[in-house]
């Protein structure tokens, strides 16, 4: 169609462009209702058969979204991180989603605060997370391996950084994993961090994070049960290092401005044994 | 030759003096310098609007950039998107309205001279509120231009930026609707003896039916704001999901004035273009009453595809459905428009000045906007390309390589009526071809940048593969666009002062207008043409084939 159009365009300007000299006005054609009808049918052709193959394609890909059964898995999106459960398992985790590849998944979507929207290009459609609603989505990955996707809808100042990590593997590995989440964090090591283990409890930062095994079970920021375990930090924005996880605890707005993580002004000894305590907890 | 004399208005027409010093334009109801006036308002608009792009450029040009922060680059985009929608395109095509439809239908004033006057100074003092909140400490609006609750709701964006836009946006709103209303009591009422709507020139046909489009869609938009601003100021529940309430009907609310807003912005142009295209090519406007049919038929679609911007949202597949069918149903009309302007060149002697370039490059760009959008009407494709840079692709296809390049069409074609001078067409040329080369070094390439994942509205991205490549040639693009435009008011503003004296008719076009002097006086005309077809002028200037006798020839036929 478009290479129609750019033809006939590029076509008729050459030809009918006017030649020197040429003064007369050209023969009038005001009209043509054969043509008119013509273009009017083969339009409606295209268009129809557009509309046939969107209605396949689209039962296809969301046949019976919210079928009578509990999700595979529920995910929430917050400002700006993703909370995951798995209400088969009891699992609960952030931002780095793990699923069994070869399966097909019922998801559910949710929203913790504003409009986001959960987008993995290559396991389905994009599907918005709408607060105070449900939506559900099927995702599925035919093999293992680590996708990447991101939030799609403008959900504020950092929508930029957040970016979604879903990790499939085979099942039995996934299930491996799943009982590896469930296992409390393995025990401090150490008087480093056995002191950041006793900072994270003075300190607040059990209002609002959770790290199971201890008395931190809030939900208003990201689990940190098994975060030393994790590829990224803040939602994909860094890689998780010791280094960068200190760059954070330094000054969180300094690395991720607008995020609802205040700044503490640790001392260096401080971060230093949070650092120490959280990067093991694998 | 015989002439039909316009007939005085009931009341003699407000301003008698022909001074032209700043006050008398400050006071001025004449549409011709409130049209002016109305293009000077987008002008303005539109340095602010482009600066800010620029700078969203110079933030995107490598992954990881610290150019702008996440809340001055929120804040810029969502400025870039309100001020080019409402404080540019839209004064422009009001503007360009005002000034050519009483010329066009052979009047000497719009229907209510004040009123005109009141809706351009509502729309101005809209834009300088909206503008203000850069004064305000809190800085400007930064929840889009689409402001989606609840991001929009003073939980989540506390700052008094969104407040700015909804008062803002109200008062261009209603500026725009008194705009529409008087557009359409004007083409009513004022047309002269023999016009009738069988020989009304395209171009204010398409104005005829967007006035309408504007009557019912922005009372749908100003009482969104309305409802979001007391959401805001009165903690009422309208839009909060937590209280009862649904985020979901701002959307609702937004898109059903949203979408109509896209033909809003498109159906003046294909008016231009049509006025435009016949007159280069020497040939009349190909399938009149198709073109006019089809305008109208997309009229009334408008109203029944907005949910197409919200396939996303999970409403179930019998409504997307619906409005898939609602959406690609617009193709028709659309298809037929398309088609009608490459069949007006067709056989003609075709003139490639600046205008005409525009005008048949207009056609191709916006078939490759038409194209990118029928992709939305295809929902499984939404499902992926919605909310990526494939959307900011095909938006700016539609608006810029349609809208834009139809009203730079029509400023090459106009200018000399409204100044008396010719814009010069060799910087004019260089201009197009530059344009022509950024836009599409810009825009073309998001389309696969959507389509490889990137998200619209990010401050920054990761560096992913070609995501820093694509995006360093796209603000290479937007710098040539910058550049083109420079170029631009370069040429207006030497052209004003020494441009080649354009004479009352300097194209041998066909319309109204050009029986006016350029630029037309206070009182537009003291005679005019006698109308007995689309082509008042052609009939003047070769009695021998009058277009008149044809339409007779043809009304005979279809009698016997």
């Amino acid at each position: 169609m478009l290479f129609l159009v750019i033809g006939l365009v590029v076509f008729y300007s050459l030809r009918y462009r006017r030649k020197a000299g040429e003064t007369d006005e050209p023969q009038q054609f005001h009209t043509h209702s054969g043509l008119e009808i013509g273009i009017l049918a083969a339009t409606t052709g295209v268009m129809g058969i557009f509309f046939f193959l969107t209605i396949t394609t689209m039962l296809a890909v969301n046949d019976n979204p919210a079928p009578d059964r509990p999700p595979d898995l529920v995910i929430i999106g917050h400002q700006w991180w993703w909370e995951a459960r798995y209400p088969n398992s009891g699992v609960v985790t952030a931002n780095e989603i793990h699923i069994p590849s070869g399966k097909r998944l019922l998801v559910e979507v949710r929203s913790a605060d504003v409009i986001h929207d959960w987008w993995v290009p290559e396991l389905g459609r994009k599907m918005d997370m709408i607060p105070g609603t449900a939506n559900h989505l099927w995702m599925e990955a035919r093999h293992p391996g680590t996708f990447l996707g991101t939030c799609s809808e403008f959900c504020g100042t950092q929508h930029a950084w957040m970016r979604i990590q879903v990790i499939a593997q085979a099942p039995d590995a996934f299930a491996a994993w799943e009982r590896a989440q469930l296992q409390k964090p393995t025990a401090v090591n150490g008087a480093v961090a056995a002191a950041g283990e006793t900072l994270f409890q003075q300190k607040t930062c059990a209002n609002c994070h959770a790290i199971a095994g201890t008395k931190a079970n809030a939900r208003i920021g990201p689990d940190l049960t098994h975060l030393g375990s994790r590829n990224t930090l803040l939602t994909g924005m860094l890689e998780n290092t010791p280094e960068n996880l200190t760059r954070w605890l330094d000054n969180p707005q300094q690395i991720k401005s607008g995020a609802h993580m205040p700044n503490f002004i640790f001392t260096k000894a401080e971060v230093e044994a949070l650092v120490e305590y959280l990067e093991h907890l694998d | 030759m015989e002439k039909v004399i316009v007939p005085e208005p009931h009341v003699p027409l407000p301003s008698g003096k022909t001074d032209r010093s700043l006050l008398q334009w400050m006071a001025s109801v004449d549409h011709k310098q409130l049209g002016i006036m109305y293009l000077l308002t987008a002008l303005l608009f539109f340095i602010a609007g482009g600066i800010e792009i620029l700078l969203i450029r110079i933030q995107l040009i490598t992954p990881d950039n610290t150019f702008l922060g996440p809340d001055l680059y929120n804040q810029l985009f969502t400025m870039h998107g309100t001020t080019m929608i409402f404080l540019v395109l839209m004064p422009t095509l009001i503007g360009l309205g005002v000034y050519l439809v009483p010329l066009m239908i052979g009047a000497n004033e719009m229907a209510f001279p004040r009123l005109n006057a009141f809706s351009l100074w509502m729309t101005l003092l809209g834009g300088l509120i909206l503008y203000f909140s850069f004064l305000d400490g809190g800085g400007a609006p930064a929840a889009g231009w689409f402001s989606y609750a609840p991001l929009s709701s003073s939980h989540y964006s506390s700052t008094k930026g969104v407040d700015y836009y909804c008062i803002g946006l109200i008062l261009t709103g209603i500026g725009s609707v008194t705009a529409a209303l008087n557009l359409v009591v004007t083409i009513l009422t004022l047309r002269i003896p023999g016009m009738d709507f069988r020989r009304l020139p395209v171009f204010v046909w398409m104005m005829f039916i967007t006035a309408f489009l504007i009557l019912a869609a922005f009372p749908v938009l100003n009482a969104g704001l309305v409802m979001l601003l007391i959401d805001r100021q009165l903690n009422a529940h309208f839009f909060s999901p937590a209280s009862g309430g649904s985020a979901i009907l701002w959307q609702h609310l937004f898109w059903a004035f949203g979408h109509p807003e896209v033909y809003i912005l498109a159906l003046p142009p294909f008016g231009i273009i049509s006025e435009v295209i016949p007159v280069f090519s020497r040939q009349p406007i190909f399938g009149y009453r198709f073109l006019i049919g089809s305008g109208i038929a997309i009229a009334l679609l408008a109203f029944g595809v907005w949910m197409h911007h919200m396939f996303a949202v999970g409403l179930g597949n019998p409504i997307n459905g619906f409005f898939a069918a609602g959406s690609m149903l617009i193709g028709i009309p659309t298809g037929i428009k398309v088609f009608n302007w490459i069949l007006t060149m067709r056989g003609g002697s075709i003139r490639f000045t600046t205008a005409m370039l525009f005008a048949a490059s207009f056609i191709v760009e916006f078939t490759i906007g038409g194209l990118s959008g029928i992709s939305f009407a295809l929902v499984p494709l939404d499902w992926q390309l919605t909310d990526t840079y494939y959307v900011v692709a095909h938006i700016h296809y539609v608006f810029l390589g349609g809208t834009l390049y139809a009203v730079f069409a029509g400023l090459f074609y106009w200018f000399p009526k409204i100044t008396g001078r010719k814009l010069s067409e060799r910087l004019g040329r260089i201009f197009f071809w530059l344009f022509f080369l950024g836009f599409n070094l810009t825009f073309m390439l998001q389309h696969v940048l959507g389509i490889l994942g990137m998200p619209r509205r990010v401050y920054t991205y990761p560096d992913l593969p070609y995501f820093g490549l694509l995006n360093l040639l796209s603000t290479v693009g937007a710098f040539l666009m910058a550049a083109s435009i420079g170029l631009f008011f370069w040429n207006i503003l030497t052209s004003l002062r020494k441009g080649e004296r354009a004479g009352d008719d300097p194209w041998n076009a066909w319309t109204l207008e050009w029986a006016s002097s350029s630029p037309p006086a206070l009182k537009n005309f003291d005679k005019v043409p006698p109308v007995r077809s689309l082509r008042p002028l052609w009939d003047l200037k070769h009695p021998e084939n009058p277009d008149w006798k044809n339409e007779k020839s043809k009304q005979t036929r279809n009698e016997k």
